[in-house]
C-alpha cells in the first residue's frame, strides 16, 4: 500500500525539507491516505503548487464559515455589498462622477475610490452575474483566494521555515475577513502587496515595481510600497549589475496613482479629487498621535481600532527587531496615513496589511495552541463583525 | 554598446518621469469651478457647491429652524443637533438669497442660547448692525437692520463675530459660543 501520508512537504530550498503536518494531522485520520496515489505526492515538493492547494483549501474553509454567518444573519451573498461596495458599484456601472451628489450635503462623490478594483468587477460583471452587487462580491472573493495564495508565497519567502498552513490560516481566517467577501478592494490590495513584496525579496525589482504600480492604483496607501523598494534598492545598489532595473522598479510604483490622477484631471478637473473629496466623510488631515488619544473613549470604533493599532505596533517592533526594514517601511506609512484622518476604518487598514499578517503568522509559529487561540478569537470577532455589518452599524465600515 | 534591455528600461523611465511631471503639474493646477475650489481645495467655506445650487430664495418672515432646510446656508456652524446648532469658532455666518426685497422691513428674530457669556457682534452684508453680550437659555432677540442692505440678486450674509467662543471640555473639542434654535428675517 505504500508509505503512510505524513504531511505536505514544501520547498526544500535550503537544508531539510519542511514538513507541514500540523493542520493535516488535525484533520486527516491516520492511515487514511496512500501517498502513492494521493495528489499530494505530486505537488508536495513544488512551492507554488503547494501554496495554491493550501490557499484553495483554506479559502473554501473560510467560505464555509461565511455561509454559516450569512445563515445566522438570514442574509444572502449579495447583501454583503453595502457601504463602500455601493460606491465601487457606482464606478463599475456608470464610471466616475463628474460632480458630487452623495450624502445629505451633496458633497460626496466616488472619486475617493481607486479604479483597479471596480474596473475588474466590471469585467467580472460581464459574466452574466445577476447584479453588479454580486459581481463586486464575487470579485472580492476571487481576490481573497489570490490574496491567500500570494500571502503564502510572500510569507514563506520572507521567513524560511514558516509553516504555510499557519500563514494561510492567518490570512484566510483574518478577524476582519468580511472585507475580503463584501465587495471591498482589501483582498486586491493584499494580493498586490504580497506579490510586490515577494518579488522584492527575490530582487526582481521590475516585477515588484510593476505590481507596485497596480497597488498604487488600488488604494492611495499602496504607494507606500515605494519605500520598501527604496530600502531594498539602497541595500542592493553596490552589488547590483543591473541598476537600471532597480531604478525602473522604483519608477514604476507610482504609475497607477499617476494614471488615476491624469484621468481625474481630464474627467472633472481636479487630479487630487480622491483627496479633496475626503471632506465629505469629515476626514481632515491631523496629527495621528492626537487621534490615538481617542482609543480610550470606550466606543466600538475606538476599541476595535485600539486593539488593531496595538497589533500593528507590535508587528512594527518585531519587523524592526528582525531587520525586515523593507516590510517596516511599507507598514509604517500604511498605518500612519489613515490614522492621520482618525480612528474610523483603522482595523481594515491594519488587518489587510501583508507585513502585519506576516508578523502574526510568525508569532504563532508552530505552536498549535496559539493557532487554535487565533482561530477561536478570529471566528468570534468575525461573527460579531458580520452581525454588526447586517445590522448596519457604522463602526464596521 | 548599451544592451537593448537597458535601452528599453531607460526609455520607459524617461516616459514615466514625463508622465509623473505632467501629473504633478495638473495636480497643482486644478481646472475647477470657484465653488468647488473654495469647498474642496482651499477649504475656505463649509458650504458644498451642490448646496449652493440647491438653495432656494428666502421669503420675508419665513421662520427657519436650526436645520436650515433649503432656504438658508450655515457657514461655520456645527452639524445640527436635536434642537439646535452650535456656532463653530469665532465667526459664523448665515447665507440666503432674498425673494422680493421690498417685503423685508428690516428685523432679525433670533432664538438661541449661549455657551457661558458671549460678546456677540452681528453684521449684515459687512455692515455692523448689533453688538451685545449674550448669556443664558432660550434667548429671543430682535435685531433691526436697514432693508437697503439687502441684495436682490447676490447672496446675503449675516455674520456673527464671537470672540469669547471656547471649548466645553476634553470630550468635546469644538469651539462653541452660540446655539441657534430658529431665525426669522423680516
Amino acid at each position: 500500500m505504500g508509505e503512510r501520508f505524513e504531511g505536505l512537504r514544501l520547498w526544500p530550498a535550503t537544508g531539510q525539507p519542511i514538513r507541514s503536518r500540523i493542520v493535516l494531522r488535525w484533520i486527516l485520520p491516520p492511515g487514511t491516505y496512500n501517498t502513492d496515489k494521493f495528489v499530494w505526492r505530486r505537488i508536495r515538493n513544488n512551492t507554488t503548487c503547494g501554496c495554491a492547494l493550501i490557499a484553495l483549501l483554506l479559502f473554501l474553509g473560510a467560505q464555509c464559515v461565511e455561509r454559516v454567518y450569512l445563515r445566522l444573519n438570514q442574509a444572502a451573498t449579495a447583501d454583503l455589498c453595502s457601504w463602500d461596495c455601493n460606491w465601487y458599484g457606482s464606478i463599475a456601472k456608470d464610471g466616475y462622477d463628474t460632480e458630487p451628489h452623495g450624502h445629505a450635503n451633496g458633497d460626496a462623490a466616488n472619486w475617493a475610490f481607486f479604479p483597479l478594483f471596480p474596473m475588474t468587477a466590471r469585467y467580472v460583471g460581464a459574466l452574466n452575474l445577476p447584479s453588479m452587487d454580486m459581481a463586486l462580491v464575487v470579485t472580492s472573493k476571487l481576490f481573497f483566494l489570490t490574496a491567500i495564495f500570494s500571502f503564502l508565497l510572500f510569507a514563506t519567502a520572507w521567513k524560511q521555515g514558516l509553516n504555510p498552513w499557519i500563514a494561510g490560516l492567518v490570512a484566510a481566517f483574518n478577524p476582519y475577513s468580511i472585507y475580503g467577501n463584501a465587495g471591498y478592494s482589501e483582498s486586491l490590495f493584499l494580493t498586490t502587496a504580497c506579490l510586490s513584496l515577494y518579488f522584492l525579496k527575490k530582487d526582481r525589482f521590475v516585477a515588484s515595481g510593476l505590481v507596485g504600480g497596480l497597488l498604487s492604483g488600488t488604494r492611495i496607501i499602496g504607494g507606500s510600497i515605494g519605500f520598501s523598494l527604496l530600502i531594498r534598492a539602497v541595500g542592493r545598489w553596490r552589488q547590483s549589475r543591473n541598476r537600471d532595473a532597480i531604478v525602473l522598479g522604483l519608477c514604476l510604483v507610482p504609475s497607477g496613482l499617476a494614471a488615476y490622477m491624469l484621468f481625474l484631471h481630464c474627467h472633472m478637473g481636479d487630479a487630487l479629487a480622491f483627496s479633496s473629496v475626503q471632506v465629505a466623510w469629515n476626514h481632515a488631515f491631523g496629527n495621528p498621535f492626537l487621534h490615538l488619544q481617542a482609543v480610550f473613549s470606550n466606543t466600538p470604533v475606538s476599541t476595535s481600532a485600539g486593539i488593531s493599532i496595538a497589533v500593528a505596533a507590535a508587528a512594527m517592533l518585531w519587523l524592526g527587531k528582525t531587520g525586515r526594514y523593507e516590510l517596516l517601511a511599507f507598514t509604517v506609512p500604511a498605518t500612519l496615513l489613515p490614522l492621520c484622518t482618525g480612528l474610523g476604518s483603522m482595523p481594515r487598514f491594519i488587518w489587510w496589511q501583508a507585513p502585519v499578517l506576516f508578523a502574526v503568522a510568525a508569532a504563532i509559529g508552530d505552536r498549535r495552541w496559539a493557532a487554535w487561540l487565533y482561530l477561536a478569537l478570529s471566528l468570534c470577532c468575525s461573527y460579531m463583525i458580520y452581525a454588526a455589518w447586517f445590522r448596519g452599524s457604522g463602526w464596521v465600515v | 554598446m548599451i544592451p537593448m534591455r537597458t535601452r528599453v528600461y531607460r526609455l520607459v523611465m524617461v516616459f514615466l518621469l514625463a508622465v509623473y511631471g505632467l501629473a504633478a503639474y495638473v495636480a497643482l493646477h486644478p481646472d475647477v469651478h470657484p465653488d468647488y475650489r473654495a469647498y474642496y481645495i482651499d477649504r475656505s467655506t463649509t458650504i458644498p457647491p451642490m448646496a449652493r445650487k440647491r438653495l432656494q430664495p428666502y421669503g420675508a418672515g419665513t421662520a427657519v429652524d436650526h436645520r436650515g432646510a433649503s432656504r438658508v446656508l450655515f457657514e461655520g456652524w456645527s452639524l445640527p443637533e436635536a434642537t439646535h446648532r452650535w456656532s463653530l469658532g469665532m465667526k459664523s455666518e448665515i447665507l440666503f438669497y432674498a425673494e422680493d426685497k421690498g417685503l423685508f422691513t428690516g428685523r432679525i428674530l433670533l432664538n438661541c442660547f449661549y455657551f457661558r457669556t458671549q460678546r456677540v457682534t452681528v453684521a449684515f452684508n459687512g455692515r455692523t448692525i448689533a453688538s451685545f453680550t449674550g448669556t443664558g437659555e432660550d434667548v429671543s432677540r430682535i435685531i433691526p437692520f436697514d432693508p437697503a442692505l439687502l441684495k436682490e440678486k447676490g447672496l446675503n450674509r449675516i455674520r456673527f463675530s464671537l470672540p469669547d467662543a471656547g471649548m466645553p471640555g476634553t470630550e468635546d473639542r469644538r469651539i462653541l459660543a452660540l446655539a441657534l434654535r430658529e431665525i426669522t428675517i423680516l
